[in-house]
């Protein structure tokens, strides 16, 4: 075996073990059975499917939108990014402000009769449908992105000569529904999966879905062989939707969607509109709802400065979690690269799919699963699980996979050649490394973002974990939401997405900046390496 | 250096003092005498004005661990049980008693006679000294008063399971919190089959069993349910945001079995890590002064005794001016730990 194969099958085990531990641990206390009921999962499947339908509905033509190139899409995306990034229990918690009791329908119907006596249960939002639409309203991105992304991989020139030929409906027909709809579908596939997989909004709709269920049976009873019996299906759900996220990646759709120069013909004024006005409906209904329920900006800057400690500790947090998030979904996708042939690709599939894990199931099965390593290693683990070390561990396995597929992108688009020279010229591995650093600075900067804002959000896992002291803003705003939704706890929710709204913002501008080319010296050859997200 | 490499080497800073400022934050605090670490059910709002009183007092600084509102109370009951071996709480603040008694059982907790806690009345101060209660809160029934009639308003717990009122009222899931010990209080007293056979009552007449005694204020409130059985403190919290609540005190009638009172308890965790000033806090705790905050409103938690000097709010009836559920508490404990799976069943989670 060649020593590269050899680090690679030594590496990647080691990240991924290293990430998955607390999932492992979960798992290994043996799972009762017994407490496993359909009725949970038949509530989430419904979930998943609903949330998935109408994100089809919402997202495909918003993918359109996303698809053009001018400076609009480019805010666009990074709407669509915001709106994927904020923890859909805020836009739960908003939908309640709004279309429950606290906001302004509970106000009209209260004054002005409005809410017919039958529409109650709906707009209250105390049941399936409205927790499906919150989780549509925060995951139809995944559509658009994914649709978007096959529609750039088109091609201009495939695009204009089917204009030329059939006409702007041909080429709606003939070319690119084609193109958006698989990979619309993909994306839909990971709105079911996310959207099943819930446990924050779920809670606060109080839809008793398999999330909720193992969430609750936890804390009844801290009995971790039920939970493990209960949330059983899930993992094997889980396994199936990261195996095929990994063949997906790896895949020859998605390097194509990654390197693709996105078509400079812009989208028609339709898919525009209707692009802003989910954004508005999504993202600024959002902020304006928390903004309505803090009150006034001086109280969002009251509660900023009041809370500074919670602020403060949880940007830290994320920026820790980013951090091992990058370095180790890199480490990852680096060393599976370094494997030769199918071998490589299927390490590197593997990766991909079990670093997804931690993202597609709930954070409260790593949460759980933490407290078990700490209750196995007692005092010996009291440095790694009685201290903020855990947040940051759980906020890296959150935003690994995310991590890792952007740094994938980024590997995939930027020229081998070009590393192939530099190990001809001399270059050492850790000037190869610079080297690749400095050819994909956005896609770095754009994984350690996207971690960042993952972890920023991670709140199953924080729950169970977070040690006395380190409650992070998502613990704190969801521990005091289900009590009553206060000026400081709204303020510290607006704060918390437009934090994320501003790190989409950034993410969304990365790519422009980085977009350059290379020449390779002592050759004839220009190799050109866009990259982009 | 290119722009790129700036950006990434930025970060790369940003992160490694982020984690070693984390890291030497947590290594600090382990045994200092200058914090506590408090685990408490009370609603963060009543709870932060005594640590802060505390802190401001005694330079010592407070680290709360609250729960979520659904499962208050049974969350941290279940933290403290799995801490017991290496315990990180110095303190447990129940909002509530009957956890602190089965944690007390399950010896999670040691004895303290906190000075302050000597003027509490002799049923809030057990022998064993392994909890102290102070503040208490009362199980009310309430109503919308712009949808129901004073005179047509329930005036017994029983009454929720009357036809009158089929899917118009509302309780909290009595697998958590004051809920829960009202349940097996209500199995103490009427004994276990009647109980049941009320509860299930109450389920096929429709009952909204929702996450929290708070959602029940709202939801009467709103007007979604017409009356529900919630806490003194959360009816009072919706009242005072201009919700239209009234609140009975059930089963006054004289030979009434009286309503339920629920005392805040503290207690001190046995081999907490910081255990002088989980002591200091403790005496704190029970103090005429943290009682004093608690009472004001918006919490308006009614004082434990009138030896005290704390003046009970000026809208609220004061305790002793109420008929109170006898109740015999260590055996409400052994209740509350078996009831689960029976209530599970009834309610169908």
């Amino acid at each position: 075996m060649r020593t590269s194969t050899a680090i690679s099958w030594l590496v990647v085990p080691a990240v991924v073990g290293l990430l998955l531990a607390p999932l492992a641990a979960f798992f290994a206390a043996g799972a009762d059975l017994s407490r496993l009921a359909a009725d949970p999962y038949l509530r989430s499947l419904k979930l998943g499917s609903g949330a998935a339908a109408l994100a089809l509905i919402l997202g495909l033509p918003a993918g359109w939108a996303l698809a053009g190139a001018g400076r609009g899409s480019r805010w666009m995306l990074s709407g669509a990014l915001a709106v994927l990034l904020v923890p859909p229990y805020l836009a739960a918690s908003v939908w309640l402000i709004f279309a429950g009791k606290l906001g302004l329908v509970g106000f009209s119907d209260r004054a002005l009769s409005l809410v017919p006596e039958a529409m109650r249960g709906f707009l209250e939002g105390w049941n399936l449908v409205g927790a499906a639409a919150v989780l549509a309203g925060s995951l139809w991105p995944c559509v658009a992105l994914s649709a978007a992304g096959a529609l750039a991989a088109v091609g201009r020139e495939e695009r204009e000569a089917a204009l030329l030929a059939r006409g702007r409906w041909g080429r709606f027909v003939g070319v690119e529904l084609p193109a958006a709809l698989p990979a619309a579908l993909a994306g839909a596939a990971l709105v079911f999966a996310l959207a099943a997989t819930e446990v924050g909004a779920t809670d606060l709709f109080l839809v008793n879905a398999a999330t909720r269920d193992i969430l609750k049976g936890f804390e009844v009873s801290h009995d971790y062989s039920a939970s493990a019996g209960r949330a059983l299906p899930l993992l094997v759900f889980a396994l199936a939707g990261g195996a095929g996220l990994g063949l997906l990646l790896v895949g020859r759709v998605f390097p194509q969607m990654a390197t693709a120069r996105i078509a400079p013909a812009p989208a028609g004024r339709s898919p525009q509109l209707h692009a802003w006005a989910l954004l508005a409906a999504t993202l600024g209904a959002v902020l304006a709802g928390l903004a309505w329920n803090a009150g006034s900006p001086a109280a969002v800057a009251r509660a900023a400065t009041g809370e500074s400690g919670v602020v403060l500790r949880s940007l830290g947090l994320a920026a820790g979690g980013a951090t091992g998030a990058l370095v180790l979904g890199a480490a990852a996708v680096w060393a599976a690269s370094r494997a030769r042939g199918r071998s490589g690709a299927a390490l590197l599939a593997a990766a991909l799919a079990l670093l997804s894990l931690p993202l597609i199931l709930p954070g409260t099965l790593w949460g759980i699963g933490a407290l078990r390593l700490r209750e196995w290693t007692g005092d010996a683990g009291a440095w790694l699980f009685d201290g903020p070390l855990m947040l940051v561990w759980s906020g890296a396995a959150r935003g690994a996979f995310a991590a890792a597929a952007i740094i994938e992108a980024g590997r995939r688009s930027t020229a081998s050649e070009l590393f192939e020279a530099a190990r001809l010229a001399g270059a050492g591995r850790v000037d190869r490394l610079w080297l690749a650093i400095r050819l994909m600075p956005g896609h770095v900067a754009a994984a350690w973002l996207v971690a960042g804002a993952l972890a920023l959000g991670e709140l199953g896992a924080a729950v169970q974990i977070a040690p006395p002291g380190w409650d992070t803003l998502q613990v704190r705003v969801f521990n005091e939401m289900h009590n009553y939704h206060g000026v400081t706890t709204a303020a510290l929710a607006f704060l918390t997405t437009a934090a994320t709204a501003a790190v989409a913002a950034l993410v969304a501008l990365l790519p422009h900046r980085s977009d350059r080319s290379y020449t390779t010296h002592g050759t004839n050859d220009q190799e050109r390496s866009r990259t982009r997200c | 250096m290119s722009r790129g490499a700036k950006l990434l080497l930025a970060i790369a800073l940003v992160a490694v003092v982020a984690g070693v400022a984390a890291v030497l934050a947590s290594h600090g605090r382990t045994g200092s005498e200058k914090e506590v670490v408090v685990y408490t059910s009370a609603d963060r709002a009543y709870a932060q004005p005594i640590f802060e009183a505390f802190e401001q007092r005694t330079g010592i600084k407070v680290l709360p661990v609250t729960d979520a509102e659904a499962s208050k109370t049974t969350g941290i009951y279940n933290r403290l049980l799995e801490e017991k071996g290496r315990p990180r709480a110095d303190v447990f603040w129940n909002s509530e008693i009957g956890r602190t008694l089965l944690l007390g059982k399950k010896g999670v907790l040691e004895p303290l006679d906190p000075p302050s806690a000597g003027d509490l009345p002799s049923e809030f101060r057990p022998r064993n000294a392994l909890w102290h209660g102070f503040a208490c809160r009362v199980r009310v029934l309430i109503y919308n008063r712009n949808l129901v009639k004073v005179e047509e308003a329930p005036r017994s717990v029983m009454d929720l399971a009357d036809p009158k009122w089929k899917g118009k009222a509302a309780i909290a899931l009595p697998l958590f919190g004051t809920t829960a010990t009202h349940v097996a209080a209500l199995r103490t007293t009427m004994g276990r089959e009647k109980a049941n056979e009320f509860l299930g009552k109450l389920v096929a007449n429709g009952v909204q069993v929702v996450n929290g005694n708070g959602i029940v204020a709202d939801l009467v409130g709103s007007g979604q349910a017409l009356v529900g059985l919630t806490d003194t403190d959360d009816a009072w919290d919706r009242r005072d945001s201009g919700k239209p609540i009234e609140m009975v005190y059930p089963d006054q009638a004289p030979g009434g079995t009286g309503a339920m009172v629920i005392p805040n308890t503290a207690s001190r965790i046995a081999r907490g890590p910081h255990p002088g000033p989980a002591a200091a806090f403790l005496d704190f705790l029970c103090s005429p002064e943290a009682e004093r905050i608690l009472a004001a409103p918006p919490a308006r938690h009614l004082p434990a005794s009138p030896k005290r000097g704390v003046k009970t709010a000026e809208d609220a009836a004061a305790l002793w001016q109420i008929r109170d559920m006898k109740l015999d508490w260590d055996k409400v404990a052994d209740e509350l730990d078996v009831q689960g799976p029976e209530i599970e069943k009834i309610f169908g989670r």
